[in-house]
């Protein structure tokens, strides 16, 4: 019903086709300016502090490259031809990263604008339609580029600079089930793109399944018997961040899989305390609930799994 | 470029005699100590591996050589571990010259405990993909009658332990192109827990809860080739995944004897029943990136992704124990699903004051499985009868499209205060289900301002419906029956689920959401962050099924930071989700009569709420002279689920309330000696309270027909004291 036909192939390589070509015509030319003729040593006279300098231990400052900033105009490559802030410190370079009473910051625009100037592709080629990017957060809002162990780039670090923002996900990781985030197993990063990505959330896949079957590639099948919210989205179950049911489910079960089956006879039971001990034993409520029975709940392979009990 | 001759002015060579610093770097740091646990607890090892009592080696690394900045060779390498010696231990070795390669090899370790304590179980081979019972095995039709249950319990301890290993190698080939490879292998390895029905009786089913290996291998591939210019980037990769599971099935000896099943099946036949694991199976995509960026600012971009996963494991037999009356009609799946995701995207400020970006978004799932006819058999005890049309069942390769078209326009007013308006349109198409088509527009508005000092906050409100085709709450049921056996039935027949039930994923909705967002910083260093959300759903359609449900949160947090060496965190959040669904219980195959005509007393409601309060604070400290260093949090975690029935006329009593309670302390205090090296206390206590009605006094016979595995919710309280010693090597 949905095969993508050959109409629809054509198509999409024929916008392809058209989006490499636009990649050649001519550019603009790069920044213009009156820069320290003496590079970094200009800004280290005053600026040769440790919050500063563990920036040349780092691949921005390595001549090796040349990309690198320090190939181009040294420390004004980012913060802009400053010549009066050279001559006087009462006077803001061109770009302000961090803000002051005296130095008031740039806009988001103005900073990122720095960055993207080199960081424009690969992961962050979606920068600019993402969320983070109309929240007009700029790249130092997670990033600390002068420091040679940027926090956001380690696992161990990195939830910290994110549930700076998103509160809520620190009591979600504390939850009885949830992913190893907060500690230090994986990073937000592993299943988000921060920077951008094809999807809403800024999932780190095309798709939210393609996001999870990352780490649960078992899930993924196809199977002979699929189970429909498996192939289209597994938050209609789960909640990926935790949950205080096992498993991640979004509501215990039986009660999650009456939302959606309530066939004659056990499907369409109330369950309540009437069913377990000592009052009686449903084995709709007990043990593993439905998975008692129905297991392979995200697919089965057996000729005869279609309830998935094989 | 820079010309040479800037380097060489008369007043840079004073300059850089004066400060010119040498920042090579290279540094040998290794970290060694004993971690003392108390007591045992399986649960305390989660995510950590620190299950057992007593004293474990612990080691870190971290050594490294990086030639100067201004060296044009850019040469570096650096490793480092990490919890070494424990299950969740991580390495990362990395060579490379900046600009021309970089190659890094890394791996992590997750161990995942389940429960506090083992299971029991009476299979003999428990935890292994064949599963027998001990010979003094006493088989009954109920577990009651299972006399020799308690004899030889076997403690199979519930856990995996996962792997990462990860080689990649990002090489710069020319002046605008890169070249990126990468190889992750994941091992999954452990035991799961997993039902297994044999047969049933009148429909109830005969089982066990088992617990049943997980030998898992992943092997992702991700090849990248990108080009880049100041304002445009295409990016071209093929990505692929090839899962493999060592073992295909399960089988395990029937623990049942049942007078109403067939000769043969039984315990004293030695029957096994069998199960089909997860099968080995591949995923291919290849993607094409660009960004175009035009001259005014304006960017377009877009992404087209094709991929393909199949599956093509044998099949398993109808049945184990008994012959095929009729043969398979395929001996594997040839599982065969492309995908399609394709996505355009544009961001451009039409105004001074005025940004505007739409993005088109189009994620097809094409499932090209072919469809037969199947027996459908409930367990290996059941004969397998002639192929006849009333026990065949359809497979249903799902199939679906989704595009979206989402427009957001922000404008700046004065003041920075910022007005975001944004529109979406949502569009799925489905194969097998009730709704063919479903379409979802969403409009919501968002407020941005400025707080006195620095600071910001934003109230957003979101409105959005979702309505659906003609719900044909049968259409899953005709699919997937034989077409001859569905053309004996008429009227009520033809009906699987409740017709009035709506799917909630299908279902129109009417879904408002409210978020507040608070970011400030007073003077003396607080500062105060508040988010909050209340998003609300109503399934207007649903008389049986979800009705409504509410999620919604708010979090406080609260900073001190006098000075960068002094930093304190206060933290509390409020969290609840409810659900309230309706049923209808029909104890037998009465025919679907409409809403008005059916017996109101068979109706019932459950409500259930979940809420988890947070609460944590934390201190770090470091003295003037970075002598010492003081890290500790405290945090707590109460979490309860109230399920709530109702019926006017079934019977029921109250669910127990589902609780799980955490509490942990962490404190790392630390001394520098001259020179670098160092000691580290480090301090970890849990206390963990959880109880749950479906394990909890629950025996492993309280069921009359699944043998459970009698665990328990855990409980549990944990200590771990460790001393490191930190080494600064020349």
């Amino acid at each position: 019903m949905f095969a993508i036909h050959s109409k629809v192939r054509f198509s999409v390589s024929l916008l392809a086709l058209v989006f490499v070509c636009l990649m050649f015509l001519p550019e603009a030319d790069a920044q213009t300016g009156n820069f320290a003729r003496i590079g970094e040593r200009a800004c280290l006279s005053c600026h040769n502090r440790p919050a500063v300098t563990p920036l040349f231990e780092t691949d921005h400052a390595s001549r090796a490259d040349s990309r690198s900033p320090y190939n181009d105009h040294d420390c004004e490559s980012c913060h802009g031809a400053s010549p009066e802030h050279r001559r006087t410190t009462s006077m803001p370079t061109a770009v302000v990263f961090e803000g002051s009473v005296v130095f008031p910051v740039s806009t988001a625009e103005q900073q990122n604008a720095v960055c993207l100037s080199c960081h424009e592709s690969g992961q962050r080629t979606h920068w600019m339609n993402s969320e983070h990017q109309f929240a007009e957060l700029s790249c130092i809002s997670c990033h600390d580029i002068h420091q040679s162990n940027d926090p956001v780039l380690s696992r161990a670090t990195q939830p910290a600079v994110c549930i700076g923002c998103h509160l809520e996900k620190q009591s979600q990781f504390r939850q009885r089930s949830h992913h190893p985030v907060l500690e230090g197993l994986l990073a937000c990063s592993d299943c988000h793109n921060p920077h951008g990505s094809v999807t809403q959330n800024l999932l780190a896949g095309n798709t939210v399944a393609e996001a999870c079957f990352g780490c649960h590639a078992e899930k993924r099948g196809p199977f002979l018997w699929e189970h429909e919210p498996v192939t289209d989205n597994c938050t209609t179950c789960h909640n990926p961040h935790g949950s205080v049911v096992d498993r991640l489910l979004s509501t215990r079960m039986p009660f999650l899989c009456q939302d959606c089956h309530q066939d004659a006879f056990h499907p369409s039971s109330l369950y309540s305390g009437d069913g377990l001990p000592p009052l009686g034993a449903a084995q709709q409520l007990l043990g593993q609930a439905c998975l008692n029975c129905h297991s392979q709940i995200h697919g089965s392979n057996h000729p005869s799994g279609s309830r998935f009990t094989r | 470029m820079k010309s040479p001759a800037t380097y060489f002015s008369p007043r840079s060579l004073v300059m850089v005699l004066a400060v010119l610093p040498a920042y090579s770097w290279s540094q040998s740091v290794v970290e060694f100590g004993t971690l003392l646990v108390q007591p045992d607890s399986f649960r305390f090892g989660e995510y950590s591996g620190l299950n057992e009592s007593g004293s474990y080696f612990s080691g870190s690394i971290d050594t490294g050589v990086q030639v100067p900045y201004t060296d044009r060779s850019g040469q570096y390498w650096h490793f480092t571990a990490n919890r070494l010696g424990l299950d969740n231990s991580s390495m990362d070795f990395t060579k490379g010259a900046f600009g021309k390669y970089r190659l890094s090899i890394s791996y992590q370790g997750m161990p995942h405990y389940r429960f506090d304590n083992p299971v029991l179980s009476p299979f003999s081979n428990a935890g292994s993909a064949v599963q027998n019972l001990p010979e003094n095995w006493a088989p009954a039709s109920a577990t009651a009658g299972f006399s020799t249950l308690f004899e030889n319990p076997r403690p199979v301890s519930i856990y995996t332990d996962r792997s990462h290993l990860q080689t990649r190698l990002e090489m710069r080939i020319s002046e605008v192109w890169t070249l990126e490879g990468s190889h992750q292998r994941q091992r999954k390895n452990g035991t799961d827990t997993l039902g297994a029905i044999f047969g049933s009786t009148g429909g109830n089913p005969r089982g066990a809860i088992l617990a049943v290996p997980v030998d898992y291998v992943t092997d992702n591939f991700v090849i990248t080739t990108a080009w880049q210019s100041d304002t445009r980037s295409l990016q071209f990769s093929y990505r692929g995944s090839l899962f493999q599971n060592e073992n295909a099935d399960l089988r395990w000896r029937n623990p049942f004897d049942n007078g109403q099943w067939l000769n043969g099946s039984g315990y004293s036949d030695g029957a096994f029943g069998q199960m089909a694991l997860s099968p080995d199976n591949q995923f291919h995509n290849v993607s094409l990136s660009g960004l175009y960026g035009f001259s005014d600012g304006s960017r377009l971009s877009g992404t087209v992704a094709m991929g393909r996963m199949q599956q093509d494991e044998v099949f398993l037999p109808y049945s184990s124990v008994f012959s095929a009356a009729s043969p398979l009609p395929a001996l594997s799946l040839q599982g065969d699903v492309r995908t399609l995701n394709a996505s355009l995207n544009y961001a451009t400020r039409l105004a001074s004051r005025l940004s505007l970006r739409a993005r088109y978004t189009a994620d097809v799932r094409d499932n090209d499985t072919r469809r037969h006819l199947y027996q459908r058999i409930p367990g290996d005890s059941a004969a397998q009868a002639a192929l006849v049309s009333s026990n065949t069942r359809l497979n249903r390769p799902y199939s679906h499209g989704k595009q979206q078209i989402a427009l957001d326009s922000v404008l700046r007013l004065s003041g920075a205060r910022q007005l975001q308006l944004s529109y979406q349109y949502d569009l799925k198409h489905r194969d097998f289900v009730a709704v063919d088509s479903v379409n979802e527009q969403s409009l919501g508005l968002k407020f941005r301002f400025p707080l006195p000092g620095a600071g910001s906050a934003s109230v957003e409100l979101q409105e959005a419906a979702r309505r659906g085709s003609a719900y044909k709450s049968n259409e899953g049921f005709l699919n997937g029956h034989n077409p001859d056996f569905i053309a004996t039935l008429s009227g009520n027949e033809l009906f699987e689920n409740d017709p009035l039930l709506r799917r909630f994923h299908l279902a129109d909705r009417n879904r408002s959401r409210t978020s507040v967002m608070l970011n400030t910083i007073f003077p003396a260093g607080l500062s105060l962050n508040i988010n909050g959300n209340l998003t609300r759903d109503e399934f207007p359609g649903s008389l049986i099924g979800l009705q409504s449900s509410d999620a919604w949160h708010l979090d406080v947090n609260l900073g001190y930071s006098p000075a960068d060496r002094l930093n304190l965190n206060v933290y509390r959040g409020w969290q609840a989700y409810r659900n309230d669904q309706a049923g209808y219980e029909r104890s037998n195959r009465t025919p679907f009569y409409p809403a008005s005509e059916r017996l109101q007393n068979n109706n019932w409601y459950m409500s259930s709420l979940d809420k988890v309060h947070s609460s944590g604070a934390s201190i770090n400290w470091t003295s003037m002279n970075d002598r010492w260093e003081i890290r500790s949090d405290v945090s707590i975690s109460d979490a309860g689920t109230q399920s709530r029935p109702a019926s006017p006329g079934l019977d029921f009593t109250a669910l127990p309330d589902f609780k799980t309670r955490f509490a942990t302390f962490n404190t790392a205090i630390k001394y520098t000696f001259t020179g670098g090296n160092g000691v580290t206390v480090r301090y970890r206590y849990d206390d963990y309270h959880s109880s749950d009605f479906a394990l909890d006094n629950v025996a492993v016979d309280s069921l009359n027909n699944i043998l459970l595995l009698g665990n328990a919710s855990p409980v549990y309280s944990g200590s771990m004291l460790e001393l490191r010693f930190t080494t600064m090597l020349p």
